[in-house]
């Protein structure tokens, strides 16, 4: 199983954040980046944690900073990426792996497949940020900005288009150790193809490892040395 | 100098970058007559039928082929090596420039849907390998004689080889095996993982082909 770091990147700055509500800044993405270069995590995945309309000029600021960006560690980066010309103006970045949300929920045919033609089917991942209400598993629709009913429709569509599919919960993000597991007994989707974050620590990966999931990634706690990767691994 | 042909798909800045820490010069190349240096790179994140397209359309897929009969270097990397083939099964069959006597497959076709294999695995080689295959590092910028470590995939189909002319080396991996991890033959170098993004491994590899 890959252990990586996540990032969240906004309007050029990093931060940290906890539910997605409260955010502390952590400053240059390029210095963040450097770090989990030293600690030679498995990956990083850098999100845009947009809610409701995107900015095109923050978008901007955002993808110059990504094609400035310096590492040698896989990079996948999502969060805010639309439209067919946000894909155009990934090519040449320097990401292996694209991250779409609003286009899997929306079930956007077209737009994913123009993403696949761009990076290859098996660059593209599904991210779903979810969590659990009523025993109804909700995902968070990031475009309209509110929580949906996750339906067995957007699960086979995400089989069927992306390699792997991120698992976010929603509700535990930022905190040590919460990951539900729980929540992946309600999917319909196989361990092997998903990655698991939002409050996933040192025993949540032991959990994982045991269960054959493809990847945990751990919020930015891990640019702290004292949570560096090689004590989560 | 080193062309790292840009078609629009790519991670280019992530080879320009590798470069740069490795002080190699590099320039990003998109028609024919830019293509001048003894190495060319076709790097690899996208999709065979339009990267296929992209390549004829701008005739690059002819000066890639001129380039290799005047015997200079190339090096493919993931799609970038797939596409060095006879034919890739991607985009229900693309044919692609026919430099490396192989073909590539759909890993897994006959298991479950939507295999793909990404992650790291072990690493090893020497430079006996290289030998082997004719084909000796140009810019001298490591005397280092072995390398072991991890590298990075990210694909879903594969390289199946067959050719006595080149020298291969299979991903150590029992799920994944009849696929070429690395194909060398004199000039041509194919490699399925990303180098550029397999960090310390990564950059040493660079440094031995280079």
């Amino acid at each position: 199983m890959r252990v990586g770091a996540s990032i969240l990147l906004k309007n050029g700055y990093c931060y940290q954040s906890y539910g997605w509500n409260r955010f502390r800044p952590l400053g240059d993405l390029q210095t963040a980046i450097d770090i989990l270069d030293e600690y030679e995590v498995d990956e990083i995945l850098i999100v845009r944690p947009i809610k409701g309309v995107d900015s095109e000029d923050s978008l901007n600021i955002d993808l110059k900073l990504l094609s400035e960006l310096k590492t040698i560690t896989p990079l996948s980066f999502g969060g805010g990426i639309r439209s067919n010309s946000d894909i155009n103006n990934l090519s040449g970045l320097p990401i292996e792996r694209l991250c779409l949300s609003s286009a899997f929920i929306n079930i956007n045919e077209g737009f994913v497949k123009n993403a696949i033609n761009s990076f290859g089917r098996q660059a593209i991942l599904a991210c779903l940020p979810i969590t659990l209400i009523d025993d109804v598993i909700c995902v968070y629709h990031s475009e309209a900005n509110e929580l949906i009913k996750l339906s067995d429709e957007i699960q086979e569509f995400c089989m069927q288009y992306a390699d792997e599919i991120i698992i976010i919960d929603m509700s535990n993000e930022g905190n040590n150790d919460y990951f539900q597991m729980d929540l992946l007994e309600h999917l319909k989707i196989p361990l092997n193809k998903i990655i698991i974050t939002g409050g996933v620590g040192k025993n949540i990966i032991r959990v994982a490892k045991s269960t054959g999931i493809a990847s945990s990634i751990i919020e930015n706690r891990v640019l702290h040395s004292e949570n560096s990767i090689d004590y989560f691994k | 100098m080193i062309d790292i042909i840009d078609v629009g798909c790519g991670n280019i800045q992530s080879l320009t970058n590798i470069l740069t820490l490795l002080q190699v010069p590099s320039r990003a190349v998109n028609s024919p007559n830019q293509v001048k240096s003894n190495t060319i790179i076709l790097p690899g994140v996208g999709s065979a039928g339009p990267y296929m397209d992209k390549l004829k359309e701008s005739s690059l897929d002819q000066a890639i082929k001129k380039h290799h009969s005047e015997g200079k270097r190339i090096i493919g990397i993931c799609l970038g090596f797939q596409l060095l083939t006879i034919s890739s099964e991607e985009d229900g069959g693309t044919e692609c420039l026919g430099l490396v006597d192989a073909q590539t497959e759909k890993i897994g076709s006959n298991q479950l849907r939507n295999c793909s294999h990404t992650g790291w695995e072990h690493f090893q080689i020497d430079t006996e390998y290289f030998n082997a295959a004719e084909c000796q590092a140009q810019l001298g910028l490591t005397r280092k004689r072995k390398l072991k470590g991890r590298v990075f995939y990210n694909h879903e189909y594969g390289v199946c080889s067959t050719s006595e002319d080149a020298a291969h080396l299979e991903i150590p991996n029992k799920m994944y095996a009849g696929y070429s991890s690395m194909v060398v033959q004199k000039n041509l170098i194919g490699i399925q993982f990303h180098p550029e993004k397999s960090q310390v491994t990564g950059l040493n590899l660079f440094e031995m082909m280079l």
